[in-house]
């Protein structure tokens, strides 16, 4: 495969308005991350500390085998949301390696509200399972929870995928022979209790962990018994009389070492032999892709350029070349594994719609992941383009990329509006896994147009009711709309809801979708198909 | 051998010794037969012989010394020759009467000689008796009144000896007159407690003292060759563990009187066997005599390494009534030898003598070198035995040369699972004043501190540590385990 | 995850901390490059660490491991975060079914080694022997011979031996 030929020149002006602009944006999210990972009022900590307990994240640091990638999901997820008391949607959820095996981890976060549940929480344990699920990978539950959110429990509660989904997802993957482990180093109460109860081994740790659907005071409130926390689901009573619980642990690192030994009994199934090549680091740093993305979102670039950045030696073979240029689609590698890879250099047309949806079928045909690279304004509008069928051209795209039997990855790279979000593959399209660069927006429009057409609308009306239309309410109308707007097209509210599986810095990308690559290919393939397609 | 007066030889003993002696056997076309208890019923020696027999006992060194079931055991097996190594029933008259009273071959000299030898103060008064120096002394004695003002006369330093004893028990060092009568007195409790046995006599002590001795061997008919001296100044707790030879730093005159007076001494017991006259040599290059050893010492290879006579053959030609190898006058001196006497014990320590499981066993190979040992991978070393495992004994063309290879050859030898004075060894030859062959009896106690491990640096120490996390399986499948994509990414945090 | 190795009777930290395209370790914060691991097992083997190529003997006995490098004999144990003997469980011997006590071997203040015969009780027509769990001394004999008792009845109860550290 020949290499992409960079038309950029690094030392230009706006390369390095961009990479400043887009400095200050990775900046501005590594704040964020960090803050969310570790900023938490002292004495939560130190409630901790006294109880003998490590932070989730040391747990996990400990579980994963030294030296790996450990790729968090959704490390964001619900900053938006409950006034920011509840970082990362309290739960922390990641793919990583323990003893050799590909691993989902998903960890309670005591230091926030005792680990409670939110309904985003909830949210994302439910994604976390589906991940497992859709990928074959076994579960770490890191358990260490008060129970559901009790203030929000209208949200955590009865709905489809609430909380009980979480459970309903366990007994799923057990089904499916995918295996689940628990470690149970606080409280798993009430619904929480299924956890362990639902996993294929659990360990518990003596003093600290305890399981049981309702805790003393509920069972005061509820029988007038009185009993100890270590009677009524200490590790004692679970491992030697009710087997609720499978191994009693001395302490957190006893837990973490029996957990370990008890992966390394797991057997590792085939995955699918996807095609691979020897890796090969990009031939263009990664790191200019701050140079590249431009510092306003109206401003295009060249898609081309960030591939050169993400693949194996900025190899690309690019199919159709000549044809629907708005729409660059081909083949290369990531961390060796084949991709083939539909990345926007504009609208999509007719024949973008066209070239696009082929592509997707040959990637089947030829059974290669596909990687989709998001910076979307839509698809073209306007009579002559509904008269050649936009609307069924965009169908065909969507079908394709629905019924794709491969593993599909999104990148929401710059922007992402309207229906081309759908025919990328957008989160309602079930692909793999959804990361987003911390400059994307997303929405049905742009800002200003959304702002243009709520403006257009209110004079319409005005006009309409035979008032005089007022410019000064209009102007303030137009800005109320569209900083509203923004906020919701911010990247950090699409995160904050888990639209998405998490923000990444642009350079981690190559790593995140090679871990995702590779997490995908535990699942068999399902058997091609699709549907009717318009033609 | 058609025409040997005996062809099967019952070898009495166990370990390195054994296998020595076996080996040699083989050589001249005889057969050999092992002895061994139930509990070394897979050892080296009784797979190497050409016949096995087991003995019983109490414990496993009871059943080596029990005199009339060897002698059976030599009488079933059709034995007409024993061969007793050294330990044992090597230097125990009765056996070798035993022997010859069952109409079989001691491979050793007489049991007179051996009594007469056996017997410390009797021993002395030979050697006396026929000009061989020894130290001015006071017979033994229990008064020890009598004792004190004799030994008063000869002055002072004063060495207390039980006068059954060895190995060091019921030994002092007096050094004026005033302790001296507590000093015999303690020593003669000792002696009466160890030895059952209260004499105890006392001789000049020499200052700085040497070990040298004498390797002989005599046909019993009075002639009697000497195969030039070894030293063996090398010695913790009164054991010799660093053998040489020849003696460095003797001159060509004391080396060749010292070698007069063991063939003088030999002479006139009509020696027959390989035997070892033991001398104490001053600084001043006066020397005593110590003791005549009637058997195969545990550091002949020395010998055999600079004359090339192999002792162990010889031993059984003279028993077999076949004279001599040869005349003094070709008996060479090629050379310089040392042995390391390699064992299951901690240097650091105290030499506390060590068990364990021989894990792992990899023994240095070189045409000068030869590493005498029965050991086998898996074996255990218990307390059943003499804690010494093995000998390693290298030439060179000189002293240096042999220092450099030993060095080598034990830096090579590996025995793991128990632990060795190996590297404890290493460091003695190493050390400065070994080098300069300024050694004395008391060498390795006033060297002790620069015989202390040397610390190690970082770089050692990692590479240690690398080379142990590497051994440990747990870790080898953290580093191999992991799949190769995330082995080739890496720590990695998004 | 961290390894922790007694080496020589001194705690060491080592670290992986990379695989390719060599390995990487870090021992007590120091990084050391091992551009060839060797093999498996025992034996003599040949690794190269930062370029020096070292010959080790080596052999992983039920004790720890025995390894001679550069003429020096070591021993190295692994130690392994949170192992270790569980005191807080066996401080209490229970009746592990119903059954009779046929015969009491300890007294209380007996001096116990881990596996020592404490209680031996018949159940079923089997009798079973019940061992200490783990050194210790014989605290209290809750039964006599003869008696009978449920399951989960505390038979006998040890304490931490005197002057010895519990973990050792």
């Amino acid at each position: 495969m020949r290499r992409l030929q960079s038309k950029i020149n690094t030392g230009a002006a706006d390369f390095r308005a961009n990479m400043a602009h887009n400095r200050r944006v990775v900046a501005e999210f590594r704040a964020k991350q960090e803050a969310a990972r570790h900023l938490r009022p002292q004495r939560d900590m130190d409630r901790l500390e006294k109880q003998g307990k490590m932070p989730p994240r040391k747990r996990i640091e400990m579980l994963l085998d030294p030296g790996t990638p450990f790729l968090e999901l959704s490390s964001l997820a619900a900053n938006r949301d409950y006034d920011g008391e509840a970082p990362s949607a309290s739960s922390i959820v990641g793919i990583g390696t323990v003893s050799g095996r590909e691993v989902l981890i998903r960890a309670d976060d005591p230091s926030v509200k005792g680990g409670a549940w939110y309904p985003l929480t909830v949210k994302k344990i439910v994604r976390a399972l589906d991940i497992a699920m859709e990928n074959h990978l076994p579960v770490i539950h890191l358990c260490d929870s008060a129970g559901g959110f009790l203030q929000l429990q209208s949200e955590v509660f009865p709905d489809k995928y609430a909380a009980g989904r979480i459970f309903r997802n366990q007994s799923i993957l057990s089904k499916k022979r995918i295996k689940q482990l628990s470690l149970v180093f606080g409280h798993c109460t009430a619904g929480g209790a299924y956890i362990p109860g639902l996993s294929d081994y659990s360990v518990i740790v003596r003093g600290t962990g305890a399981v049981f659907l309702g805790g003393p005071p509920l069972v005061k409130a509820a029988t007038g018994e009185t009993v100890s926390v270590e009677e009524l689901g200490g590790a004692d009573m679970h491992t030697s009389v009710s087997g609720t619980c499978d191994y009693p642990a001395r302490d957190e690192a006893d837990a973490i070492r029996i957990g370990r030994e008890i992966v390394a009994q797991w057997d590792r199934p085939a995955k699918w032999a996807c095609q691979q090549e020897t890796p090969e680091d990009p031939a263009y740093d990664p790191a200019e892709l701050y140079g590249i993305l431009p510092d306003d979102i109206k401003k295009s670039f060249d898609m081309r350029e960030v591939i050169a950045r993400l693949v194996d030696g900025s190899r690309f073979h690019e199919y159709q070349p000549a044809y629907g240029t708005t729409l660059v689609c081909g083949y290369a590698n990531i961390w060796g594994y084949k991709v083939g890879i539909l990345a926007n250099n504009g609208v999509l047309f007719n024949e973008s719609s066209l070239k696009g949806a082929h592509f997707i079928e040959l990637c089947n045909q030829n059974n290669t992941p596909l990687v989709f690279l998001q910076n979307i304004t839509g698809y073209m509008i306007g009579r002559e383009y509904e008269r050649r069928g936009i609307t069924k051209d965009g169908a065909k795209m969507i079908m394709a990329q629905s019924c794709s039997h491969v593993p599909k990855f999104t990148v929401m790279c710059n922007g992402s509006f309207g229906a081309g979000n759908y025919g990328m593959c957008g989160r309602a399209f079930d692909g793999r896994f959804l990361f987003t660069w911390p400059n994307h927006q997303i929405g049905v429009m742009g800002g200003d147009q959304a702002a243009n057409t709520l403006a257009e609308v209110k004079a319409n009306q005005m006009r309409r009711n035979g008032h005089t239309v007022d410019a000064a309410e209009i102007e303030a109308l137009w800005k109320d709309t569209r900083r509203a707007y923004e906020d919701q097209l911010s990247a950090y509210y699409a995160t904050s809801q888990l639209w998405d599986d998490g923000i990444i810095d642009p350079v981690d990308t190559r790593n995140a979708l090679a871990l995702a690559i590779s997490a995908s290919l535990n699942a068999p393939l399902p058997d091609p198909g699709y549907g009717v397609f318009r033609f | 051998m058609k025409d040997y007066p005996f062809t099967r030889i019952l070898v009495a003993n166990r370990g390195e010794i054994a296998c020595r002696v076996i080996r040699a056997i083989r050589e001249m076309g005889l057969t050999s037969i092992a002895v061994h208890h139930a509990v070394e019923a897979s050892a080296r020696h009784v797979r190497e012989a050409d016949e096995a027999v087991e003995i019983t006992g109490d414990t496993p060194v009871a059943a080596h010394l029990d005199i009339p079931q060897l002698i059976a055991v030599a009488s079933t097996t059709g034995a007409q020759a024993i061969h007793p190594g050294y330990g044992f029933v090597s230097e125990n008259a009765g056996f070798a009467r035993a022997v010859a009273e069952a109409g079989l071959v001691f491979i050793g000299p007489d049991a007179d000689t051996i009594a007469l030898m056996g017997d410390k103060i009797s021993a002395r008064t030979f050697a006396e008796a026929h000009g061989v120096p020894v130290a001015p002394s006071v017979l033994p004695t229990d008064d020890l009144d009598a004792f004190a003002e004799a030994a008063a006369q000869i002055g002072f330093p004063l060495l207390i000896k039980a006068s059954a004893g060895g190995g060091g028990k019921g030994m002092s060092i007096v050094r004026e007159a005033s302790s001296l009568r507590d000093a015999a007195r303690l020593a003669a409790s000792e002696a009466k407690r160890y030895f059952g046995d209260g004499r105890v006599y006392a001789e000049l002590y020499v200052e700085r003292p040497r070990h040298i001795e004498v390797q002989v061997l005599g046909d019993g008919q009075g002639r009697v060759l000497h195969l030039h001296e070894r030293e063996c100044s090398v010695q913790r707790r009164f054991q010799k563990i660093v053998e040489e030879a020849p003696s460095s730093n003797l001159s060509p005159d004391v080396a060749a009187e010292i070698c007069a007076s063991a063939v003088r001494l030999a002479e006139a017991a009509k020696y027959r066997n390989a035997g070892t006259v033991e001398f104490i040599l001053g600084q001043d290059g006066r020397f005593f005599f110590l003791e005549m050893n009637t058997r195969l010492q545990v550091e002949h290879p020395v010998t055999e390494m600079i004359t090339g006579i192999d002792l162990v053959k010889a031993q059984i030609d003279v028993a077999a009534g076949r004279g001599l190898p040869c005349p003094q006058g070709e008996i060479g001196r090629n050379g310089h030898s040392i042995e390391c006497r390699i064992c299951a014990e901690n240097a650091d320590q105290d030499f506390r003598p060590e068990t364990g499981r021989i894990d792992f066993l990899h023994v240095p190979e070189a045409p000068w070198l030869r590493f005498e040992h029965a050991l086998d991978q898996g074996q255990r070393v218990t307390a059943d035995f003499d804690p010494m495992l093995a000998k390693l004994v290298v030439h060179g063309a000189d002293r240096a040369q042999a220092i450099d290879r030993a060095i080598g050859a034990l830096g090579e030898l590996s025995i793991l699972g128990v632990t060795t004075n190996v590297d404890y060894l290493a460091r003695v030859l190493d050390n400065a004043a070994f080098r300069a062959a300024d050694i004395h009896t008391g060498f390795l106690q006033e060297q002790a501190e620069a015989l202390l491990p040397p610390p190690m640096d970082d770089a050692a120490t990692d590479r240690a540590l690398i080379a142990a996390a590497l051994g440990f399986r747990d870790f080898r499948r953290m580093i191999f385990d992991v799949p190769p994509l995330q082995a080739a990414i890496g720590y990695w945090r998004n | 995850m961290s390894f922790r190795i007694l080496l020589d009777g001194v705690e060491r930290q080592v670290d992986i901390l990379q695989r390719r395209p060599h390995l990487v370790l870090s021992v007590d914060g120091r990084t050391h490059v091992v551009e060839d691991a060797g093999p498996d097992g025992d034996g003599l083997i040949d690794l190269t660490v930062a370029g020096q190529s070292v010959t080790v003997a080596r052999a992983d006995g039920t004790e720890g491991q025995s390894l001679r490098i550069a003429g020096r004999t070591h021993h190295a144990t692994l130690l392994v975060e949170g192992e270790g003997p569980d005191d807080a469980a066996e401080a209490e011997i229970r009746a592990p079914m119903p059954g009779a006590v046929v015969e009491i071997h300890v007294a209380a203040g007996a001096i116990v080694d881990r596996g020592a015969a404490l209680v031996t009780m018949e159940s079923m027509k089997l009798q079973t022997v019940l061992g200490a769990p783990r050194d210790g001394v014989v605290a209290e004999v809750h039964v006599t011979e003869g008696q009978t008792f449920d399951k989960d009845q505390l038979l006998v109860s040890l304490e931490a031996r005197e002057g010895t550290d519990a973990d050792a």
